[in-house]
Order: C-alpha cells, then structure tokens, then sequence
C-alpha cells in the first residue's frame, strides 16, 4: 500500500461522499478498493456518515418547518408503500392458508379452490383495509385548534399573554395571544393582522425569555410562514431546548431558517416583556 | 425512544413511519430546500428521499449510528445524485457570513445530543476555510466549482480544504464512524 495511493483513495473517497464522481473517478475508485481489499459499500457508508454528522452540525437548529402539503404527501406516499408492502404479505396469509400440503385434498374440489382462494384474499384485503383505515382515523392528528384546546384544559401552569405591538416598521397590525406550559413543554402562538412573509426572503421566528437563562440569549421558538390568506394562523412552539420558567416572548423577522442569534432589528409583537 | 422508529418501519409498523416523517421530516426538507434551486424541486427530492428511506429501512443498523445520520446519508446521496444530473447548483443563495460560521461554534452549549456535540466540537477544530468549503458543499449544495468561484478560490484549492476538512472531522469522530475491516483509517 503505497503511500500516494491510499492517499488518493481517501481523495476519491471523499470526493464521491461531498460531491460525486465522474464516471472515470468512479472506475478508479473500484480499482483502488479492489486493490486495498475494501469493500465499497462499507467504505462509502463510512464517508457518507461524516458528511451526514457534519450536515447535522452545520444545520443546527435551522430546521424549518416542511410545507403543508408536503406532509400530506408524504404520508400517502407512506401509506402506499405500506399498502404495497402489506399486499405482498397478505399473498403470504393466502398461501399460508392454503399451504402446499394440503394441495392433494383441494385437487379433489378443484373448481372450489380458486374462488376459496379469492374469497379468502379478499377477505383478508378488506380486513386489512378497515384495520388500515381505523388505524388512520386513530393516529390523525387533531387540528392545531384542538391541540391548543387540549393545553389549555391539561395545562397546570399554562401562561398566556396577549401580543402587544413591536417596534419593528414590519409588524403590520398584529393581535392574538401566546401560551405555553413549562411542564408540558409545548404552546401555541395565535396571530391575526401579521403581515405574511415571503418566505423565500425571510421567515418569522419566535424567541422564549427564560428565567433560569441569560436574558440576552433567549431560547428559539422555532420558525414560522403566515401565508397570504390572511384570517387567524395558529402557530405551535418549538423550543429547541428545555424551557424552565418561561416569562417573555418575542417574534423576529429573520432570514429564512431562522439565525442562532438574533440582531433584533425587526421586532414585530412581545408578549410578556 | 426506546425501539429505533427504522427499526419498525422495517418491521412493517405504520405508526412508525408516521413518527419517522414527524421526526426527520423537517430536517430532509431543510436540506433539500437549501441545496436546490427551488421548492418544487425540494419537494420531489424530499418525496424522493423518504421513500428511499422506507425501502432501506431494514439496512440501518443503530450499533453503527443514528437514525438521523443514516436518514441525512440517503438523502444526502439523493441530493448529490441530483445536483449532478444538473450539472451543480449555480451560486444563487446569498453566501454565508461569518455570524453563520461564528454560529455553529455557539451551538456546542444547546443541550444536544453526545454524537452532535461531538460533531461540533470537532468542527471547532476546523480551520476557517475548511468550515466555509464544507458549509456551502453540505448545506447550500454547491459544487467545488460553483464554490471556487463564489469566494475566488482555485478549484484544487478547494477540494483541498473539503478533503483535509472531512478527514480531519473523521479522525476526530473515529469511534461513532462505520468501519469495515481493513479500511483506510483515519
């Protein structure tokens, strides 16, 4: 193992996990693994774990919230590759009940064994699908009003404050009301005459002052869009770290993702403070 | 989270998938809307990582790392297999400042947790430039050209730093990394 060469593998290695190869680098890539007796999915697993830690590090807390109807895309998307999968499974049961065994007895009934074994897939393909279908109508999420309602009537220690106007020339004609319970580690935040963002440009971002934390370093709420509709949005808190004893809350106009540490420049509502 | 929500998935659980988008769904989608040019874009590329994930489930293992990193490894190759079927992302996010560069160092306090505060401890240890490259390389998606000229670096010059950068972070964070037998170590 030459020196130059285990230094270029780890070059095409690292290449092929930042930014892809070439079909010529691939080749010498597979040569050089071959060479070093290194099995190339392992290899590449390797890498590619670095670059996704390091992707994990640099994204931080910028995680921004998927569009709505994405989310809903993505669960069916979910549903039909759990459909897809269940059907394979549920060919498994028919056979399983019709195991290969007992073929000898079945020819004796031979025009009965296609319809026994239709009779019995459908069945179990309708008992799949109202197991399916009652198992969706249990794990729907309730409305984000609801969820709000739900604090409010659990809550123990849920502290709720109207918003009052931010110096920011941005705020529009903001009202609505913030909660949110330390024990339970959740709010929600309800916004009428904010004016939407275009979220390609900037995002909202909500700020938590903490007792039990330094003033000037607020927790982040998380980020949020008010679309163009207008009405009242509803917004749930995310705080990214524990809140202890929440007493202030701020929302920001920021750049899209929200930052780490906010230059306060556009305060459009408090709460608190 | 007591069994891995992968491990379900793989298991056929549909309740599990259902956690799996409400825990890594924000994260793809961050990703993906920063590395490509647009939101429709993003979206397919999310739809098109997720499924990936479903069908890959059964491989995670979590002795050799976290959900989350092997999510963010398939939908990073997705991203990258994108982004070079078009030819690399043109520069076309504003670049990042040094707040962004100061901010991930900043971060290493939040309560996180050990394999990220790891990560970041490591990239503390990163020259600047190193950082920078690897930044726009991971998170904007940019190619080793697109970053050259974007901060008037030579092309070499830059995989130079994204190599030394991410070999570095590798030996940094040896032990939460897959290795299989006989491979390069870092």
């Amino acid at each position: 193992m030459t020196e130059a060469r285990k230094q270029r593998l780890e070059e095409l290695l690292a290449d092929r996990a930042l930014w892809g190869l070439e079909e010529g680098e691939q080749q010498e890539l597979r040569h050089l693994l071959d060479e070093f007796g290194l099995d190339e999915q392992e290899a590449l697993d390797s890498w590619e774990t670095s670059t996704s830690l390091l992707t994990v590090a640099f994204l931080g807390n910028r995680e921004e919230n998927m569009p709505e109807g994405l989310a809903k895309t993505l669960e069916t998307d979910a549903l039909k590759h759990f459909l897809k999968n269940q059907s394979m499974s549920l060919e498994d049961v028919s056979n399983a009940i019709e195991p290969e065994e007992h073929k000898p007895r079945l020819t004796a009934v031979p025009a009965s064994r296609p319809w026994a074994s239709w009779l019995l897939t459908a069945a179990a393909v309708l008992l799949s699908a109202f197991l399916i279908a009652d198992r969706f109508a249990t794990e729907t999420l309730p409305s984000l009003a609801d969820q709000r309602s739900e604090l409010v009537a659990s809550a123990t220690d849920l502290l709720r404050y109207d918003w009052s106007e931010g110096p920011s020339d941005l705020r529009g004609q903001p009202s609505g009301d913030v909660m949110w319970s330390d024990e339970q580690q959740s709010g929600f935040m309800t916004f009428r005459g904010l004016p939407a963002n275009d979220k390609q440009s900037t995002q909202y971002q909500l700020w938590i002052f903490d007792k039990e934390r330094d003033a000037a370093k607020p927790v982040d709420g998380g980020v949020f869009d008010i679309p163009a509709e207008g009405g009242e949005v509803i917004v749930p808190i995310e705080a990214k770290i524990d809140v202890r004893e929440a007493f202030g809350f701020a929302v920001t106009v920021e750049e899209p993702g929200g930052v780490v540490v906010s230059e306060r420049e556009h305060i459009v509502v408090l709460a608190g403070l | 989270m007591d069994t891995p929500s992968l491990t379900s998935v793989a298991a056929g659980n549909l309740g599990a998938m259902d956690s799996c988008l409400q825990a890594y769904g924000r994260v793809v989608w961050s990703l993906a809307r920063r590395a490509l040019a647009s939101d429709e874009e993003a979206e397919d590329a999310t739809q098109e990582i997720f499924l990936e994930v479903w069908k890959n489930a059964e491989r995670f293992d979590p002795e050799r790392g976290s959900e989350k990193t092997f999510i963010l490894t398939i939908a990073r190759r997705r991203l990258v297999d994108r982004l070079r079927r078009q030819g690399g992302r043109p520069g076309a996010e504003p670049l990042p400042d040094g707040d962004e560069l100061v901010a991930v160092e900043e971060r290493k306090s939040a309560d996180l947790e050990d394999e990220v505060e790891r990560v970041y401890a490591a990239l503390a240890q990163l020259k600047p430039e190193q950082k920078l490259v690897l930044e726009l390389c991971l998170i904007h998606g940019e190619s080793h050209r697109a970053i050259g000229e974007r901060i008037g670096m030579p092309l070499g010059t830059v995989k130079s730093h994204a190599r030394r950068g991410l070999k570095r972070v590798r030996e940094l964070l040896a032990d939460c990394l897959p290795m299989s037998p006989g491979e390069v170590t870092p």
